[in-house]
């Protein structure tokens, strides 16, 4: 995360000497017009927001979860501990079923011709025990059965180019325009991998003497690969009428092909029984000699029925889809889905209510569904003029804002920062 | 200038961008480790030290010689092959009534229809057939054997001196039956009975009277043209070759019957089955419905007889239907005294009873000579828990060697002091038993020493009485050998490692003198031992582990992100003494890198009789904890020092070699999660 900042100071710097450079005196139209609420479509700026002789690079990021504070789920992002205490507190509070998942991108765009961009998210959909299994171990529920499930759970990271294109038209009788946009977006699969329909239960001895499992479903990792998507969108912008302008969208449609996707299931034809896991009858000589671990092992293995298989395979890719539209006196509204697990459909509202000081603007919305039920957004933009032609302006929308008043409810934070400069 | 610009956005966008990293969290696991069992064959000799001015205890050393096991009783594979075909249907007995009347004889008396006249004698031939509908038999039956009566009723007012009756088969004319009644009066009935042998009938019949003769009225007689002859038809004791009907309910097979099996020897009155199978099988190509009831008296678990009731649904045209099923037979106990128990010597004999019936569903079903019910049941593998009975009259010779495992790897430092010996047998057959030792030889493989025994005490047959009903239970029978009867110090201080003998095993020498009352568990064996008794005492370490030993901790993956462990020993000792435990960690150089606490430190001792011989294992859960600021010790040490104190009671104890220290491990580790 560090890195990135330096390299958006760095941006900032070069664009900065960039301009200095032209003495073109041109008057350049801003960046963003007054009512300029396209910087919503969609979530971030893409190809569909950004225009001709324009640079912006963007971080954007959206998480959230029904049912784990945003102190675990963060972790899932940004790295770090977990404090026991907070698992205990949120083991408290569990309810059966659970969701959650982190959606975060980097870009630059260059014009709305060609941009690069990279995308690491993932969603999960588990129940109690699951929660239980993973964050506190067997070893803390001597004598219990855990019943785990993860109905489904995927997790990307992929690094994109895109080509875009643009089509406009006017409406008839002066009506208004339409405007159509899209990319065509080779990219390399970094990592994947997902979970489908995994179930362990777990009985552990009050001793450990013995562990009962009983599981089902597979695991799947792929690293590697390259795949092709599209992003298409269609703009009307209506010059009368209270509706102003509807957008329908679709982003990261396609497929991704990787050679090698391993899944580690159970092997073919196995029943689901319980496997018995015990102590393993040995000698004093062998455990002295500490050889005892490598054959308990596989036979763990091969008891449980572990098996893995390698074949190549073709992925769809975590697509996007939106559809928004802005009203004269009511605002704008939104509504979006992502493939993923955990990831309900969102409706964004942002009434039509400006708060400023100076360049500053801010934008209150709110929010329902996504990773987490219901969140309280704000989108700020800070534009500056220098000296010479273009401009530079910084947007910044945060999610989650409901926290500062109410902090149970921290279960989910986005946020999306962007720089975009006009050559 | 702003290409460049892009140019190390595009650079840094795909070089510096965040990676995700990594989460992390604290795990509790459980897990099983290791099981293990302990007995003297463990200890290292050099720490047993015999020394009878201050030992606290006795050592008793079973070495066993030879283990008999002749009289394994298994019940042979039982079986019945069953199959009946249609010569054991039966159609049910059925009657119609058909009347031919006046009018149909002579339709000319319809003008005369309740007019009173003589009536001249007749003579007729051929007259037309009349329909008779045979449905309520059955569709069509082809015949081994049956009869039909037919019984002609004249209800004419005239004497019938001759009716011939004939019966076709309406489809093609075949004529099914045909006979002549003489001389039957008015009012009267007359019965003839014709056999179907052979015969195929339809349901679609035509009675045809080819011949009949009346005689004249005695005077004017009311003419009434709806009366005339009743034919009534009977049908009895059908069996069919092949029929399409509806088959009334029966019983097509009936067994009751006891089987004698041969047991190889033993004369079996109960067997309790420790394992083994019941499998049926059952194949019908018959299209009705049917119920086989096997009900096997013999057999009962928990007093209540086996049986089991098989409903096979009729096959359809062309198919075989089958049913198969196993019962477990663990736990039952078997009767092989035949159907009368009162029967006193009726010994392995087994009752069973089945019943196969037909379930009449009403449908006319087709079953041919080729169809059949083949029914196949079995009690396999089965093993004994036990039997009784008498078990026959075995000897047994045998000649072979045995390990002497005490002297395993001695060389000649060790001197017995004040020992005993003696030859053992125990007994855990319930039967008598006669033990002849004809020869043990001592022999020290390395020295190639060999000292043949020389026992008085041995010159004699050594007999032994049955074992007490109860598992594991023996009856022993001990024959001390000692300097005066015997050279047994020769022969045990020439420290053998094999023992070569000559034995004869005989079981009930005198005969069945237990009137059937002997018995064998799945385990019954006689065994002869050769017992050494001496006084020992132990230096620490000696009756438990070595006292250190070498681990690499580092080779265990991903221990550096273990945090903290607790190790737990689940142990059960049968010994009659206390031990106390404790463990230290060393380094590469035996530095102590500190203690790893035990708690509770101290294993309990387990409950002997008071001869000294093993009752009940104690049961003690030891845990050793590994904290957190000790991992680091864990992650560096390279050896484990184990220190065991023997706590005795002050007093003399015997330690027999039987015993056994078992050990659990499992281990609970706090771990560090990463994703």
């Amino acid at each position: 995360m560090k890195h990135s900042f330096k390299f958006l100071l760095g941006l900032l710097l070069a664009a900065q000497t960039l301009q200095a450079q032209k003495n073109n005196n041109t008057k350049v139209p801003e960046i963003a017009a007054k009512n300029d609420t396209s910087v919503n479509l969609p979530s971030r700026d893409t190809v569909y927001t950004i225009q001709s002789k324009m640079i912006a690079v963007s971080i954007s990021s959206e998480s959230g979860s029904a049912g784990m504070p945003l102190s675990i789920t963060g972790r899932f992002l940004l790295g770090g501990y977990i404090p026991s205490e907070r698992i205990s507190q949120t083991e408290a509070r569990l309810k059966s079923q659970v969701s959650g998942g982190i959606a975060s991108t980097m870009q630059l765009n260059v014009s709305d011709k060609f941009f690069i961009r990279r995308h690491q998210m993932g969603g999960i959909r588990f129940n109690d025990d699951a929660f239980r299994l993973v964050f506190q171990g067997n070893g803390a529920y001597l004598g219990q059965t855990l019943d785990a499930r993860i109905k489904k759970a995927t997790q990307w990271d992929v690094l994109e180019l895109g080509f875009g294109f643009e089509k406009s038209k006017n409406l008839l009788q002066g009506k208004g325009k339409v405007t159509y946009k899209g990319s065509i977006n080779p990219g390399w699969l970094r990592s994947y991998s997902a979970v489908n329909n995994f179930r362990t239960q777990v009985y552990t001895d009050t001793l450990a003497q013995h562990v009962d499992v009983l599981w089902g479903g597979n695991v799947q990792r792929a690293q590697g690969g390259f795949g092709l998507t599209i992003n298409s969108g269609i703009t009307y912008d209506f010059s009368s009428g209270p509706w102003k302008m509807v957008f329908v969208g679709l982003e990261n449609a396609g497929l991704y092909y990787t050679h090698e996707l391993k899944t580690y299931g159970r092997l073919p034809g196995m029943a689901d029984s319980t496997v018995r896991l015990q102590s393993a009858s040995t000698s004093l000589n062998r455990i002295f000699r500490g050889d005892w671990l490598g054959d308990r092992i596989d036979t763990i293995k091969r008891q449980i029925g572990l098996d893995s298989s390698r074949k190549s395979n073709t992925l769809l890719a975590p697509f996007a889809v939106y559809l928004a539209a802005n009203h004269e006196k009511w605002g704008f509204v939104r509504l979006s889905y992502r493939n993923l697990p955990g990831y309900l459909p969102r409706l964004d509202y942002q009434p039509k209510i400006k708060l400023g000081i100076g360049a500053l603007r801010f934008y209150p919305s709110v929010s329902l569904g996504g990773f987490d039920t219901w969140n309280i957004n704000l989108l700020s933009y800070w534009t500056w003029k220098p000296i010479q032609r273009g401009g530079l302006q910084v947007n910044m929308r945060l999610e989650g804002l409901e926290s500062l008043v109410m902090p149970s409810r921290l279960n989910g934070f986005g946020a999306l920062v962007t720089l975009r400069v006009r050559l | 200038m702003r290409n460049l610009v892009l140019l190390y956005a595009f650079v840094a966008l795909t070089t510096v961008a965040c990676s995700r990293k990594t989460a992390r969290w604290d795990n509790n696991v459980a897990v099983p480790l290791f099981s293990t069992e302990m007995t003297l064959n463990d200890v290292d000799r050099r720490f047993l030290v015999n020394n009878a001015s201050d030992s606290g205890y006795t050592l008793i050393y079973d070495n066993l010689v030879y283990n008999a096991r002749s009289l394994r009783v298994t019940a042979p594979d039982t079986s019945l092959n069953t199959a009946f075909t249609l010569r054991r249907l039966k159609l049910s007995d059925r009657s119609i009534v058909q009347r031919i009347t006046l009018a149909q004889i002579n339709p000319t008396f319809r003008l005369l229809d309740g007019q009173t006249i003589g009536v001249p004698a007749q003579n007729q031939t051929n007259l037309s057939p009349v329909d008779i509908d045979a449905s309520a038999f059955f569709e069509t039956a082809t015949l081994d054997s049956g009869f039909l009566d037919i019984s002609i009723n004249n209800e004419l007012p005239v004497k019938v001196s001759l009716l011939v009756f004939e019966l076709q088969n309406a489809s093609d004319g075949s004529v099914v039956a045909k006979d002549s009644f003489l001389n039957i009066n008015q009012g009267s009935s007359a019965t003839k009975s014709i056999s179907l042998r052979n015969k195929t009938v339809n349901k679609g019949l035509k009675g045809v009277i080819r011949h009949l003769i009346t005689e004249a009225s005695n005077g004017p007689v009311l003419i009434n043209v709806s009366k005339g002859v009743e034919v009534t038809l009977t049908v009895r004791n059908l069996r069919p070759r092949n029929a399409i009907a509806a088959f009334p309910n029966q019983n097509v097979i009936e067994q009751d019957e006891a089987l004698v099996l041969d047991m190889g020897g033993p004369q079996v009155k109960f067997f309790k089955v420790k394992q083994g199978w019941l499998r049926l099988k059952v194949e019908s190509t018959i299209q009705e419905n049917m119920t086989m009831v096997l009900k096997i008296p013999s057999a009962s678990l928990n007093g209540v007889p086996l049986e089991r009731v098989v409903k096979m649904p009729g096959a359809k045209p062309g198919n075989t239907e089958r049913k198969e099923e196993t019962v477990d037979m663990s736990g039952y106990l078997l009767d092989y005294r035949g159907r009368d128990p009162n029967v006193k010597d009726t010994v392995n004999t087994f009752h069973q009873i089945m019943i196969v019936s037909l379930d009449s569903s009403g449908r006319k079903v087709q079953v041919t000579l080729n169809d059949s019910l083949r029914i196949y049941y079995a009690l396999t593998d089965l093993l004994p828990e036990y039997a009784t009975g008498y078990m026959g009259q075995t000897l047994n010779n045998s000649v072979g060697k045995a390990p002497f495992v005490l002297f395993k790897g001695a060389d000649g430092n060790i001197v017995f002091k004040d020992f005993k010996a003696s030859v053992l047998v125990k007994n855990s057959i319930g039967a008598e038993g006669r033990v002849r030792v004809k020869s043990l030889e001592s022999e020290n493989v390395f020295s190639g020493n060999k000292v043949k025994l020389s026992a008085s005490p041995l010159n004699n047959d050594v007999l032994i009485g049955p074992a007490p009903f109860m598992y594991g239970e023996t009856t022993d029978k001990q024959v001390v050998l000692d300097g005066s009867n015997s050279n047994i110090k020769a022969f045990v201080e020439n420290l053998p490692q094999l023992i070569h003998y000559d034995i004869d095993i005989e079981t009930n020498p005198n005969g069945n003198v237990s009137n059937w009352k002997d018995f064998v568990f799945d385990n019954s064996s006689a065994d002869i031992y050769l017992r050494l008794e001496a006084p020992v005492s132990f230096t620490v370490g000696g009756l438990n582990l070595r006292d250190t030993q070498g681990i690499e901790a580092a080779s265990v993956p991903q221990v550096q992100r273990v945090k903290s462990a607790t190790i737990i020993f689940d142990v059960e000792n049968d010994y009659p003494f206390e031990v106390d435990m404790a463990f230290s960690l060393l380094d590469q150089y035996g530095n102590a890198l500190g203690d790893v606490t035990v708690n509770p430190g101290t294993i309990m001792a387990g409950k002997t009789t008071p001869s000294g011989e093993p009752m009940a294992a104690s049961r003690t859960v030891l845990r050793a904890n590994i904290p957190r600021e000790r991992t680091e010790s864990l992650r560096k040490a390279h050896a484990v020092a184990i220190k065991a104190r023997v706590v005795g009671n002050g007093t003399q104890q015997k330690i027999y070699n039987t015993y056994k220290l078992r050990v659990k491990t499992s281990l609970q580790a706090e771990y560090e999660a990463q994703f």
